[in-house]
């Protein structure tokens, strides 16, 4: 029997890039100045003589192989069942070492609390059955949730132009895009 | 009851056979595998036996008198859910056997009917399917126990292995239920299948890689852990209290891996490569030595290894050369090879491919000309024509390593599946 495996699933097609995910995000956790735990950035793309523009909000991607997880000299992280990665921001001691170790810039530094902090999924939202803020705030439905433990999952893609590394760290999201061609990185500009 | 009778009851029709029904009241009433293949058995008047669908024997009957001599684990191929009819290998020696898969979508187990000399008539075969289902019915009321089981025991596993304990005594009192003692450190493993395709095939195949490296690695070391998590199979090994003894324990995990490579091959019918994470005293730190151990197996199928067995402390220029950007990557390998890369497309030459396998071949010209299927004197003239392309020196340590680098890049650039 699988267990359910939380995910994030972006449509590149969809999202007009407007920043409700990361603003509604920055304002229910009231985050540091310097923090962002969803990011939208702008991917300009080129392949086989086709160009093409979209943007990509993304977060932790609380991966099957998180970099955080292995390195924090803490034991901070911790990763569910369901598999949500999470930092026990009490046993942080803001030494940054999970900051540097993770290819997508998911956990933060908040020089102001001298600890790190990362986008959690919206775990207590999600255990009384609501969507994450930043799932909730956009109003094109771009962006949504998805159980990796869904055999109809393997329909998405597990990467995108503008996109780091996937192969080691495995992160728990998808994508849905019309890009097409034959695609390896270093593709996008 | 023999055959003829069998055929009697069956031309009879109407009602459900008798032997049927005696099958399906040893199932109603739970008396377990062991009495219903006694049944089985002598109403086919055969030695049968039940395996698992990696094919460990679960159990078997024989004739009054009769030495089957079944072993442990039968290596039968994979197979579709049609019957099949060949040479299983027994303690003695090969026996003919009618095998019958048990399970449709996904199989089950075996059950195993050897023959006396001749091919089972096709009327005793087609009753010995319908018997099958009985023995299917036991066989998934004892899988839905044993599922459940494992459920919890995996649950535990991955809990220990997320870094979900916050204190050593509540892993030591949650192990003591399952048996195990965490008061001492283990080591960690990950193993994986080469070339493995999703879909229900290859859960299945999953499963029964599972089954077997459990069966083995359980039986071989006491105190082995095993445990399936999203296609791998994570082994924990007992290991002596200090990190002294890690060298002998990591040499022995390489020595078992290997044996179980050679013992399980048969029943897989193909390779798996195998990540073996740090050594940590406390099994607190577990969490990290499985995440090291995906990374040791991560990198081998980056860099297109298969079969291998690799270990995060060894992983050494591999690990450094993952850290480095791509744009950094791209120059590098071009600077090194892309002379070499347009002198073959100019002049339709295979010299990349050349260098590629003179240093596969640890600079033995002897062997990469073997490997090239060509003559040793036209692998050094292609090794000087290499040297003139490039401007350097294949004596010199340091342009080897350069290349060595450049061709093990060749990984990197192919960038992340699009699955």
């Amino acid at each position: 029997m699988s267990s359910l495996r939380w995910a994030f699933l972006l449509d590149v097609n969809k999202c007009l890039g407007c920043r409700s995910c990361e603003v509604a995000c920055k304002n229910y956790y009231h985050l540091g100045e310097s923090q962002r735990y969803r990011r939208v950035a702008t991917v300009e793309w080129g392949n086989e003589g086709r160009d093409g523009l979209f943007f990509l909000s993304l977060a932790c991607n609380h991966c099957e192989s998180p970099e955080c997880f292995r390195v924090c000299p803490e034991r901070a992280y911790r990763k569910r069942r369901d598999g949500i990665v999470i930092h026990e921001a009490r046993l942080c001691t803001g030494c940054c070492t999970c900051v540097q170790a993770c290819p997508y810039g998911g956990p933060q530094y908040d020089a102001d609390a001298g600890k790190v902090g990362k986008c959690n999924l919206c775990v207590g939202l999600l255990d009384q059955g609501e969507e994450p803020v930043c799932v909730r705030a956009c109003h094109t439905e771009a962006l949504r949730l998805l159980d990796l433990s869904n055999p109809d999952a393997v329909a998405f893609a597990a990467w995108v132009p503008g996109f780091p590394d996937t192969r080691l760290t495995h992160p728990a999201v998808r994508f849905v895009t019309s890009c097409g061609g034959d695609w390896k990185m270093g593709d996008h500009r | 009851m023999g055959g003829l009778e069998m055929e009697k009851e069956a031309r009879a029709g109407g009602k459900m056979p008798g032997y049927l029904r005696q099958l399906l009241r040893a199932v109603a009433v739970g008396q377990g595998l062991p009495a219903l293949l006694a049944v089985l058995g002598d109403m086919l008047q055969r030695p049968v036996a039940v395996t698992d669908a990696a094919g460990r024997l679960l159990a078997s009957h024989c004739q009054e008198g009769e030495v089957a001599g079944w072993p442990e684990v039968l290596a039968l191929p994979l197979v579709a859910s049609d019957p099949w009819r060949g040479s299983v290998a027994l303690k003695g020696g090969e026996r003919t056997a009618a095998v019958i898969p048990l399970g449709e979508e996904l199989v089950q187990g075996y059950l195993v009917i050897l023959e006396n000399g001749r091919p089972l008539p096709a009327g005793i075969l087609a009753r010995a399917r319908q018997m099958a289902v009985a023995v299917l019915l036991e066989l998934s009321r004892q899988a839905a126990v044993v599922e459940v089981e494992k459920r919890y025991r995996n649950e535990f596993i991955q809990d220990l292995i997320y870094g979900n304990f916050v204190s050593l005594e509540d892993v030591i009192a949650r192990g003591q239920v399952w048996g195990w003692d965490f008061s001492r450190p283990y080591a960690l493993a990950v193993l994986e299948m080469d070339g493995l395709s999703g879909g229900a095939a290859g859960r299945a195949e999953v499963q029964r890689f599972a089954s077997l490296s459990a069966h083995y690695l359980e039986r071989w070391e006491a105190g082995v852990i095993t445990s399936e998590r999203g296609g791998q199979v994570i082994v924990l090994w007992p290991a002596p209290g200090s990190s002294a003894d890690w060298v002998s324990l990591k040499a022995r995990m390489h020595s078992l891996l290997s044996r179980l490579r050679s013992q399980a091959a048969p029943g897989l019918g193909r390779t798996f490569s195998a990540g073996i994470g740090r050594f940590y005293p406390s099994v607190l730190y577990l969490y990290r030595s499985y995440q090291e151990a995906k990374i040791a197996l991560g990198l081998a199928r980056v860099f297109g290894q298969q079969g291998g067995i690799n270990t995060f402390d060894e992983l050494g220029v591999l690990r450094l050369l993952y850290e480095v950007p791509q744009p950094d990557l791209e120059v590098f390998y071009r600077q090194i090879l892309g002379p070499l890369e347009e002198y073959d497309a100019c002049h339709d030459g295979s010299l990349v491919d050349t260098l590629a396998a003179y240093l596969a071949s640890n600079g033995n010209a002897g062997l990469a000309a073997k490997k090239l299927f060509i003559h040793e004197n036209t692998l050094r003239y292609r090794l000087r024509r290499i040297e003139e392309v490039l401007g350097v020196s294949l004596d010199r340590l340091e342009d080897r390593v350069n290349l060595f680098v450049a061709f093990t890049l060749c990984a990197l650039r192919q960038g992340p599946a699009r699955d």
